[in-house]
């Protein structure tokens, strides 16, 4: 979104090199970026409650899908 | 619903192509996303969650402006995991807008081919649901086929962000 587009550049350079450089090669410590982190996503969830969006139940990875039918099995 | 689903092999490493899908947006291939922002990341056991809010941009043909309004941005809800020990990206995203009707969830799932590692098979499955309309099934038919349309897109703007990456160019 536009309005945090600055702070989402700097965070994602940031994740760039820190994926690249330290998680991709066994590193859990994301402590270089989580500041920028904090700040990025703290205006997204501003933003988004000025502009009412909803995430919902929408539940990842789970094999329920909020309506009432039957899912799908993976292949 | 509909049930939709491709598979794609990448001639580069999983570890590239990972990183391109990081910087997939926005680029020149699929302008109907205007961008993703990151609501929430954290490393988890060693893999890495994010939780990230998809905004899209569509022009809608005029049966949906009569269901759904002028309204054309659209939220999408899209968590993913990182396992690096088993080199895989696992998304998995639903709409937000557009709601109670249609429900769109697609799980995408980078990980090596499997008789070449230096190679990155992407498995995309798209679920279209449209329920309590009138139509529903050809409603289902033009989301999917749309769907279909923006894949292709998608695998086009990784090799792009790429080629990119390789040039060092800045993202």
């Amino acid at each position: 979104m536009d309005e945090c587009k600055s702070l989402k550049n700097k965070y994602d350079k940031c994740f760039n090199v820190w994926f690249r450089d330290k998680f991709l090669k066994g590193s859990n410590d994301d402590s270089v970026c989580s500041e920028l982190l904090k700040n990025y996503t703290s205006c997204v969830k501003k933003v988004m409650k000025e502009k009412d969006i909803d995430i919902g139940e929408f539940r990842p990875f789970s094999p329920k899908i909020s309506f009432n039918y039957e899912p799908p099995k993976d292949k | 619903m509909k049930i939709w689903t491709v598979q794609h092999t990448f001639n580069y490493p999983w570890e590239t192509v990972v990183q391109a899908a990081w910087n997939k947006y926005p680029n020149p291939m699929n302008t109907a996303v205007l961008g993703i922002d990151v609501i929430d990341r954290q490393v988890i056991n060693g893999e890495l969650h994010s939780h990230r809010l998809v905004t899209t941009r569509w022009t809608l043909p005029n049966w949906a402006c009569a269901l759904m309004g002028p309204i054309s941005t659209f939220y999408a809800s899209e968590y993913s995991k990182v396992n690096r020990d088993r080199r895989q990206l696992k998304l998995d995203s639903q709409n937000l807008s557009m709601g109670p009707f249609v429900i769109v969830r697609e799980k995408l799932t980078y990980k090596p081919h499997p008789d070449d590692p230096q190679k990155t098979l992407l498995k995309q499955t798209a679920y279209v649901t449209v329920e309590g309309l009138p139509c529903s099934g050809y409603i289902e038919n033009i989301l999917t086929s749309k769907i279909s349309g923006n894949a292709a897109k998608g695998r086009q703007a990784i090799e792009w962000v790429i080629e990119k990456l390789q040039h060092k160019q800045p993202l």
